[in-house]
């Protein structure tokens, strides 16, 4: 690491700061917004009289479908984050640890790869037509797949660092100790990738509860996440402004909560391997 | 405890072939230690024994058993990996009472032999510790109490000691090779370390490039060395090398202009004389010499470097002695204990 002094430690805490600002900032706004009344918004406010009213319409209004929205979320993300750990986790310590002959693994791992590397947008069609014709359109259920099909990849990359870091010596050992090869996964090698599975499962989590483009066009109003549920705020001829903030910071609550939790274990997830 | 027959083990790596028609029997209760430089397939020798590593051809029995084709599980043997292979995330305790535990052994059982093994091994204070909190000797012990509990009917040991520093090494080998003892087991022990394996092993099995080149106890590998192989390996300092030619009035004329009486049966040609650094004697028309290039003092020994700069013999003194450097040295081999080899092939004459 090295040390900064003088101007360019001021320097270094100027582009910090400024970090810290574009994202903090535009955060406040919302968080004002959300505690203005309509008039106050339109009026462009600075000082104003906060008030819990959108949280209300948001949460408790007949016309908002926001709880639903939420319900939906967290089945959405729950599943589909439960679903990309466990074949996620299975896929990469097959990958990392059984003997696969290398064009096996490579051919795997590009793929992968390339489809991390596709826009999500291309594959929305194709789901699209799929999902409508195999009725899955317009059910949750299609849009757990999508996320696991889109969380897959970086899963199994995140937990073939946590495999890759854990001795072979140590399976080896629990095989000559009597352990099958499944006992010696359950009990030995699983416990060790603990942090990698909370750091895939808040990522992948993270993930599927703010994705946007794939819930807007595979669901409707029943099965809208919350992404989709605040856009719809936004109508043809009226846009809700203060609920759509009220919305926008509820939402953020779960995420944050789980990048809280779980940060220490992200970063040493995503920079695994780059240090010994 | 059981014995152990290798039976014309082949390993091939690809193109590389890392063992070599391996065959020999460790007998019920031996100590036998395999040994050989870096890469030479001692490891190998001894994952194909735990069935850690498929063999190409062979046979492995244990107890008369052939266990060639079965699980590492299946194979009733323990070992003690280099690195120690503690499951970080256990105790201590749940380290050592794991195997009786995936074998579904009564809870009171695994926790009488967890017990006795902590008592042999002077861990019942560490128990409850995870092996972060542990020195390497203290890891050392639990990965041999790992072993122990299971009472296994063979030990299997893969360079236990090379991660502790020299004293703990120097105790923990007395250590393996008591406890061996007192459990009459059968161990086979891989080292690179020459000094170990000729304090622990009961027989010494060396390898060369995945063949065994010699294998008896330690003091036949010292006394008489298969092959020129052999004798450098064994011993501490080196054998000494010296090149000569066998003369017809039964004399060998080395190199340098000095001449050794010819062991018997002797065919005229080149040979190349092994000197064991401490069966040379101070003489003054002694046959072999040069300039003092080195003196080091051990203490209870000292080791004199002299000869050729590039390649400088060694001779040592019981006690402590001191050259000056570059004084002439003149030294005599005791005829009765040279090593004579044939230099095309490196055998023993």
């Amino acid at each position: 690491m090295i040390p900064l002094k003088g101007r360019e430690l001021w320097l270094g805490y100027a582009f910090l700061a400024a970090g810290v600002l574009a994202i903090v900032v535009p955060f406040l706004f919302i968080l004002a917004t959300s505690l203005k009344y309509e008039i106050a918004i339109m009026q462009g406010r600075v000082i104003f009289e906060p008030t819990l009213y959108n949280y209300n319409d948001v949460l408790f209004g007949r016309r908002s479908n926001f709880v639903r929205n939420i319900t939906n979320s967290l089945i959405v993300a729950g599943a589909s984050t439960l679903i990309v750990l466990t074949v996620g986790t299975l896929a990469a310590y097959s990958l990392s640890r059984l003997r696969w002959a290398r064009w096996i693994s490579g051919a795997f791992l590009g793929w992968t790869m390339l489809f991390n590397t596709i826009p999500v947008l291309t594959v929305v069609g194709p789901w699209y037509l799929m999902f409508q014709q195999a009725g899955l359109y317009d059910t949750l259920l299609g849009l757990v797949l999508t996320h696991v099909a889109i969380n897959l990849p970086m899963t199994v990359w995140l937990m073939m660092t946590f495999f890759g870091d854990i001795p072979a010596e140590l399976e080896e050992a629990a095989r000559v100790d009597g352990a099958g090869q499944a006992q010696a996964f359950r009990r030995v090698i699983l416990p060790l990738v603990v942090p990698g599975l909370i750091a895939a499962g808040v990522l992948a989590f993270v993930f599927s509860w703010n994705e946007f483009t794939v819930a807007l066009n595979l669901t409707s109003r029943g099965t809208a996440t919350v992404p989709v549920g605040i856009a719809n705020f936004a109508e043809q001829y009226e846009v809700q402004n203060g609920n759509m903030a009220a919305a926008s910071v509820l939402s953020t609550i779960p995420a944050l909560i789980l990048m809280i939790f779980g940060q220490r274990f992200v970063v040493q997830g995503l920079t695994m391997g780059a240090v010994k | 405890m059981a014995t152990v027959e290798i039976q014309t083990l082949e390993k091939h790596y690809g193109s590389a072939h890392a063992l070599k028609s391996i065959t020999f029997t460790v007998r019920d209760g031996e100590f036998v230690v395999l040994v050989g430089p870096s890469g030479c397939g001692k490891s190998t020798l001894l994952r194909a024994i735990a069935g850690l590593e498929d063999v190409s051809a062979g046979a492995v029995r244990i107890g008369g058993r052939d266990v060639t084709d079965l699980e590492p599980r299946d194979r009733d043997i323990a070992m003690v990996f280099q690195s120690y292979a503690l499951y970080p995330h256990m105790t201590v305790r749940d380290n050592m009472a794991f195997s009786l535990d995936v074998r579904r052994t009564p809870r009171p059982e695994i926790d009488a032999r967890v017990t006795e093994a902590a008592r042999i091994l002077g861990l019942e204070p560490f128990l409850d510790r995870k092996p972060r909190a542990l020195s390497g000797g203290q890891r050392q012990r639990v990965a041999m109490g790992r072993a122990i509990v299971r009472r296994p009917q063979v030990f299997l040991f893969d360079e236990p000691l090379s991660n502790l520093d020299a004293k703990l090494r120097v105790q923990m080998r007395a250590e393996i090779r008591g406890l061996h003892d007192r459990l009459g087991a059968t161990s086979i022990y891989v080292t690179h370390d020459q000094v170990e394996a000729m304090t622990m092993a009961d027989r010494i099995v060396v390898l060369e490039a995945g063949r065994i080149v010699q294998s008896g106890s330690p003091l036949e590998l010292y006394g008489r060395p298969a092959n020129r192989f052999v004798a450098e390996f064994i011993g501490s300092p080196s054998i000494n090398i010296v090149e000569g030619r066998v003369e017809a009035g039964g004399a060998v004329a080395l190199a340098n202009g000095g001449r050794l009486p010819a062991p018997h049966g002797l065919r005229d040609g080149t040979v190349q004389i092994g000197i064991r650094p401490e069966d040379l004697v101070l003489d003054p028309s002694g046959p072999i010499g040069g300039p003092v290039r080195l003196v080091e003092h051990l203490g209870a020994e000292t080791y004199v470097l002299f000869g050729p700069e590039a390649a400088p013999l060694t001779w040592r003194v019981a006690g402590t002695v001191d050259f000056p450097s570059g004084q002439d040295l003149r030294l005599r081999p005791d005829p009765d204990r040279l090593h004579v080899f044939d230099p095309a092939t490196g055998n023993r004459l």
